[in-house]
């Protein structure tokens, strides 16, 4: 295929190694970490997103199938990363999931007014975490339809 | 009667009230004079239109003499036209000695004057051989006179001691309606002079009344101002002293109040400053709780999942390196950070009772029961039986309500995981102004000893080896109710169950 090399399924933003591991390891068990990109905040995913900075010429027309998106970010934080993908039509298409450790009620709500397509809180204990991450990795890269 | 004049009277001011009894008075006054006035002028002019009547018919019968001596008809008329002539004369009538009428002029109804007035009558037969009038009768409308005609001594000598002879008498009736015309016009005469000097009387008092009362008025209008909230109002010390003190006496207690007032007012500023003051500070305690329950939250969550996540890989990866006590080390690691997420959340949860605004709906509280129920049946033993029996509405937050008979039950749940007769009883009944619900089960129990410690947060009576659980339920259930403006309190003995009451209040005594 043309297009493997530029072909993107999952987009992490993740400021915590470990966490990031963890969640690189659940999904690799289950062989969804193929094609995955893992940026460390916020800016960095916007730039990747719209081509800008570091990233600036990428072929935007690889779009990732699903952003696995922390709130809790350096430079930009989760919910404005997620307020700019929603705003520009380019990006609106992409579905974005929060992952992150917050339960809160406000967390929640404003997520889901700025569009976001699924919440979900991470588990502590691993087994539950692994089977969350994996579960949600077969449900957006394998169940899910995105728009063509 | 009093009481009404008063109540009456309450409603004038203090000059209206002066004014109507002056009015009063001089009008009652001004009437009465007049009617005295009137009476006396009328007695006068009675007196002087009964002389003139007499003098009238007194020289009607002087004239009368050749009438009746030669009994010429037309002498007699000429004297009777002549006298006609007179104001009020309506009738004349001129009669021989031998009551023969010798003429008669005018008509007079005879049986008008059927009773002679005695006195008159009297005093004319005292009237030796003279001709005296008499007034003989008096009817309402007329008088009636009568004078006797004696025949004239002559001038001569001879004549000196001729005794005159009595040739008849005359008789006149005069009317009276000049009389009543003249009572009338003393009269409105009187009452007119008399209103007159009435209202000039009063216009004069109204005047000095003015002014007399005009430092009052103005007392009462400063004080009226006063009351509808002006500031700064004073009255001026003007007029009479007793009314100058009652200004000055104002003015002091005006001073007094603007100074409270203001006093008041600086008061209510520095409170509402301090208000104000303490709401920030709350606002931004408040802030920082949740900033540090988010932080919680978020960041404690995250070192663990590492701990438990590495911990796990550790076993997973390098399980053929690893003894079985080392695995025990490491699941034991693994345990604890369980408990501690356990622990964060039900902090959380805590926080987030205590946080929420409560959504007040009317609850069927033993439906709500038997749902909740029947979401923990599956962690209850096949041996345990529960009676959810009647309970009665409650006004409340759902969702909080339900957190509430979660704790209870999953609590009786696992106390009496124990017993081989579990028996769970979910009931009420009524207080005062409130309704006791209650969970009641034949657990594990506690001792009454520890019973104000049952509701702390983390407090827990039972070790973790023996019951799981963090020691937050009931501390939670106690402040949901407390958020209701209820109570709870709870009964048991050691090995002999708890009983765990909620009272909430029934909707009218809800504020």
């Amino acid at each position: 295929m043309m297009d493997t090399v530029k072909k993107i399924e999952i987009l992490l933003v993740e400021d915590n190694p470990t966490d990031a591991e963890l969640c690189i390891r659940a999904l690799k068990k289950s062989n969804l970490a193929n094609e995955l990109v893992w940026v460390k905040d916020g800016a960095e995913a916007l730039d990747f997103l719209f081509g800008t900075g570091a990233y600036a010429g990428r072929d935007l027309a690889a779009t990732p199938k699903v952003v696995l998106l922390d709130l809790r970010l350096p430079k930009v934080d989760g919910m404005e990363v997620l307020r700019r993908i929603k705003e520009d039509e380019r990006s609106r298409a992409i579905p974005v999931v929060v992952l992150t450790s917050s339960k809160e009620d406000r967390d929640i709500a404003e997520s889901y007014q700025l569009g976001v397509n699924s919440f979900i809180s991470k588990p502590v204990e691993f087994d539950a975490f692994a089977k969350t991450v994996s579960e949600l990795g077969l449900y957006w890269l394998l169940v899910n339809h995105p728009p063509r | 009667m009093n009481r009404y004049l008063s109540a009456f009277l309450h409603k004038f001011t203090f000059r209206r009230q002066l004014g109507i009894a002056v009015t009063l008075g001089i009008f009652t006054l001004a009437f009465f004079s007049s009617l005295v006035g009137s009476w006396q002028g009328t007695v006068q002019v009675r007196s002087d239109q009964i002389e003139q009547g007499r003098r009238i018919t007194e020289n009607l019968a002087r004239q009368s003499v050749l009438a009746l001596i030669f009994a010429s008809s037309d002498n007699a008329a000429e004297a009777a036209n002549a006298t006609l002539q007179f104001p009020g004369v309506i009738s004349v009538e001129i009669r021989e000695a031998s009551q023969r009428v010798l003429l008669k002029r005018g008509n007079v109804n005879p049986a008008e004057f059927s009773t002679p007035v005695a006195g008159y009558a009297a005093s004319g037969n005292a009237g030796v051989n003279q001709a005296i009038a008499v007034l003989d009768a008096e009817s309402a409308n007329s008088w009636r006179f009568t004078a006797p005609v004696y025949s004239q001594p002559s001038g001569s000598p001879f004549n000196e001691m001729v005794v005159p002879e009595l040739l008849g008498d005359v008789t006149v009736v005069v009317s009276k309606e000049a009389l009543s015309q003249v009572t009338g016009s003393i009269f409105v005469a009187n009452m007119t002079t008399s209103f007159l000097s009435a209202l000039l009387f009063l216009f004069l008092i109204r005047i000095l009344s003015n002014r007399m009362t005009k430092p009052l008025t103005q007392l009462s209008d400063i004080m009226g101002r006063a009351e509808a909230g002006e500031t700064q109002v004073r009255a001026e010390l003007a007029g009479p002293k007793d009314i100058a003190d009652m200004a000055h006496a104002f003015n002091s207690m005006m001073a007094v109040l603007e100074e409270r007032a203001a006093e008041i007012s600086q008061l209510n500023a520095e409170l509402e400053r301090r208000v104000e003051l303490r709401t920030e500070q709350l606002e931004s305690a408040n802030q920082e709780l949740e900033s540090f329950s988010y932080s919680v939250s978020h960041d404690l969550r995250t070192p663990l999942r590492a701990i438990d996540g590495f911990s796990h890989i550790l076993l997973e990866d390098y399980a053929d390196k690893l003894d079985d006590e080392g695995r025990r080390l490491l699941n034991v690691v693994r345990y604890n950070t369980g408990r501690m997420g356990q622990l964060i959340d039900d902090i959380l949860n805590f926080s987030r009772t205590g946080r929420l605004e409560l959504a007040f709906s009317r609850i069927d509280m033993e439906g709500l029961a038997r749902e909740v129920y029947a979401d923990l049946q599956p962690s209850a033993g096949d041996n345990t039986q529960v009676v959810i029996g009647h309970l009665p509405q409650a006004t409340g937050d759902r969702a909080m309500m339900r957190q509430v008979f979660v704790n209870l039950l999953s609590n009786a749940i696992k106390f009496t995981r124990t017993r081989e007769d579990a028996l769970i009883e979910v009931g009420y009944k009524d207080g005062a102004n409130e309704t006791v619900y209650y969970v009641k089960d034949n657990g594990a129990g506690f001792d009454m000893q520890y019973a104000g410690k049952l509701f702390g947060v983390f407090q827990r009576l039972h070790g973790v080896k023996e019951f799981e659980g963090t020691g937050i339920g009931l501390a939670i259930v106690k402040r949901i109710v407390n958020r209701h403006d209820g109570h709870v309190w709870a009964e048991g003995k050691v090995n002999g169950g708890a009983t765990i009451y909620f009272a909430l209040p029934t909707k009218e005594n809800r504020a």
